[in-house]
Parts: structure tokens; sequence; C-alpha cells
């Protein structure tokens, strides 16, 4: 509505013949009437300005309507019905490169534990690397108990040491063939066959 | 979309290799993302497609979906990305959207109805030649499903412009329709 302010002749048994200025309503206001967001005092405000503007209720019957025949045409629409086995198909047989490689359940907790454990390896090693080359107690210059120092012991066992780092290294080259090698060479083999 | 299972359930078991899920998935949410779809690209072949090639992505993409927020909102902003790119790939598309939705309205061509669907095929017109943005939040706004908020998360306009956008869109498109269908009715005389 280009004009929202408009004079408007009235008459009063006590004042007579008057004119006071008429606030229109605007678009905003009526579709939030048509939405039902208006407050019991907006709704009340507006539903009495549009039983006196006859500009304002051609508007809100035009908005009403474009309302009603909207919420009538947008309605939820089916697929063919073979989309959910068509999707299926597609994803089942999409290259591994494109499935990527996906992160979950017990998979992402082992690939967590092993990674702890790698780390915990790594600092019991370095502890137990510290206690037996420098020939001092480590439990002396670090502010821990006897619990580390039962540590020390048990990671200054040669071959404990070996058979965790030989399955962190295991671990390693794992994720670096399923990080980097397969998405590579798979990808290399789609453009060959292509 | 039933509320049985939450998305998040259905997640947790295609993480953790249940195959059956994923079908689970498609089943919930093929329906909202085809309608989306198909409003932004007004072609029912395109618009499968489309929904199709949002779901593969989604199912690549699941490990990187935050499970804090709405998994709808996710999902059907990467809906949006993939009917907007064909869009943008697909120029030309020319699938009449009216010959489907007048048989869903239940109208014929009986002569009482002629008026309503004259104006429906009005508003059609008028709807396809709204932008990508208005025309999927007018179809997330009328689906009733999506809270502005959400409709913010699938397009990225801000809730309150998406508001006002909205009812700019609605204005515009009833005053489209006045217009063609006063110039339908002076052409005729």
């Amino acid at each position: 509505m280009g004009i929202n302010v408009e004079s408007k002749l009235f008459f009063s048994s006590e004042r007579g013949w008057g004119e006071v200025l008429m606030k229109h309503s605007t678009d905003e206001e009526l579709f939030r009437l048509i939405d039902g967001e208006c407050s019991a005092e907006e709704q009340a405000t507006l539903q009495q300005h549009l039983n006196q503007c006859a500009a304002c209720q051609a508007t809100f019957a035009e908005l009403l309507a474009i309302n009603q025949q909207l919420a009538q045409l947008i309605t939820v629409e089916q697929p063919s019905v073979d989309f959910t086995n068509k999707l299926i198909d597609k994803w089942q047989t999409a290259p591994q490169a494109s499935r990527r490689f996906v992160w979950g359940g017990t998979l992402r907790w082992f690939v967590i534990s092993m990674g702890s454990l790698f780390t915990f390896t790594l600092v019991a090693g370095i502890v137990a690397l510290l206690g037996s080359g420098a020939g001092t107690d480590v439990t002396s210059i670090l502010p821990v108990t006897s619990y580390l120092n039962g540590l020390q012991q048990v990671f200054q066992n040669e071959l404990l040491i070996s058979v965790l780092l030989l399955i962190d290294g295991l671990l390693l080259l794992w994720l670096l063939d399923k990080a980097v090698l397969q998405p590579y060479y798979q990808k290399k083999l789609l453009q060959l066959t292509r | 979309m039933q509320a049985n299972e939450t998305d998040l359930a259905i997640l947790d078991r295609i993480l953790t290799g249940d195959q059956s899920a994923y079908r689970a998935l498609i089943s919930r949410h093929k329906d909202y993302a085809f309608t989306v779809a198909y409003r932004i690209l007004n072609h029912r072949e395109e618009a499968e497609e489309a929904a199709q090639d949002a779901f593969m992505q989604a199912f690549r993409s699941l490990n990187s979906f935050n499970r804090e927020a709405k998994f709808t909102t996710w999902f059907y902003r990467i809906v949006f990305n993939a009917a907007l790119g064909r869009k943008r790939k697909n120029k030309v598309i020319t699938e009449p959207i009216e010959d489907f939705q007048l048989a869903g309205l239940g109208l014929t061509d009986s002569t009482d109805n002629f008026r309503a669907q004259e104006r429906h095929e009005h508003l059609q017109r008028a709807l396809r030649n709204l932008s990508p943005d208005d025309v999927t939040m007018i179809t997330l706004f009328y689906l009733k499903e999506f809270s502005l908020e959400e409709i913010e998360g699938i397009t990225g306009i801000a809730a309150n412009t998406a508001k006002v956008k909205i009812h700019r869109a609605r204005k515009r498109l009833a005053e489209e329709l006045s217009r063609s269908l006063k110039d339908e009715a002076r052409s005729l005389l």
C-alpha cells in the first residue's frame, strides 16, 4: 500500500462532523493476522480498523485469498514408487571412493582407544627411557607416587614395549591406507575406466 | 515425517552398519525432500534426481554431521543446494507443473471449478517466477513442518528476514495473480 495514513470524515453526536487521520494496516500486520501471530490486543485493533476501512478490507481479502490458495497448492508431493529402491541401488553400487569411510559405532571407539593407547605408550616409553637412561629414579623428579614407579617397571619390559609399538605402527599404516591410499588409487582407477 | 524413531537413532543404526537404516531414513524424508526440490525445479524427474543426489551426499557426509544440530535442517539444506545446483546447470525446464497439481486438488474442468482452476494455473506460473530462495521459503512455510529458525538453517536467510521475505513474496504473488487475471479478462473482451 502506497499511502499508509488517510484522513477520514466522521460524525459524532457530541462533536458533530470532524476529520481524523486514520492509519492503514500494513501488509505485514495483515499477514501476521492471517498467520495467527498477533496478540489478542493487536488482533482486536486490526479487526476494528478493518471494519472501518474498505481499502484495508480489500487488501486483507486479497492476502487471505492468496494464503488459502498457497496452502491448497503447496502440499507434500510424492516421488515415483521406485525412488527408494533406485536410491539404495545407487548407494550400494557407488564406488568406494565416493562412499568414503564412515567413522561410526564400534569402529570409531576402536580407533579412539587405539589412539589413546598410542599416546599412553609414548608417554610411558619416555618415562621408562628417562628412568633407565639417566640412571635416576624418575619418581624422585616427577610429582608422582609409587603408582608411576610400578608403571615404570612394567614399561621397562622391552617385549611389551615392542608389541605396543608394533600395534601402533600397524594402526598408523591402516589409517594411512584407509584415509589416503585407498581413496587416491580408487579415484585414479575411476579416471582410467571412464 | 513420523516421530516413532528419531533421526539420530536411525543415524546411529547406519553408523553401526545396519543397512536397513538407510531405507528407514529415505522413507522418512523422501517426500519432503522431493517436494522442496520439485518446487525449485518444477520438473518431476529433475526433482527426483536432485533429491537422490542430496541423499547420496548426506550418506557420504554423515560422519561430519554435528549431532547437536537438527538433522532436518542439515539435510534439507543439502536438498536445497542440490536443487539449486541442478537449476543453475539446466536452465531450460518446461514441464508444466499444473497437470499434477490440479489432479491433486481434485479440480475438474467443470464450469464450477473453472475459475478456481484458472487461478491455480496463474498462481503456479507466478510461483515459478519467484527466486529459488523465495520459493523455498514459501514451500517450507506452507508445509508447516519447519520453524523460521529451521528455514534460516536451510536457506541461510536469517529468521526475521525470512519472515519479511515470505510476506513480500506472498504480496508479490497476490499482485501478479490479480494482474494476470485482469490481463486475461481484458483479452477475452
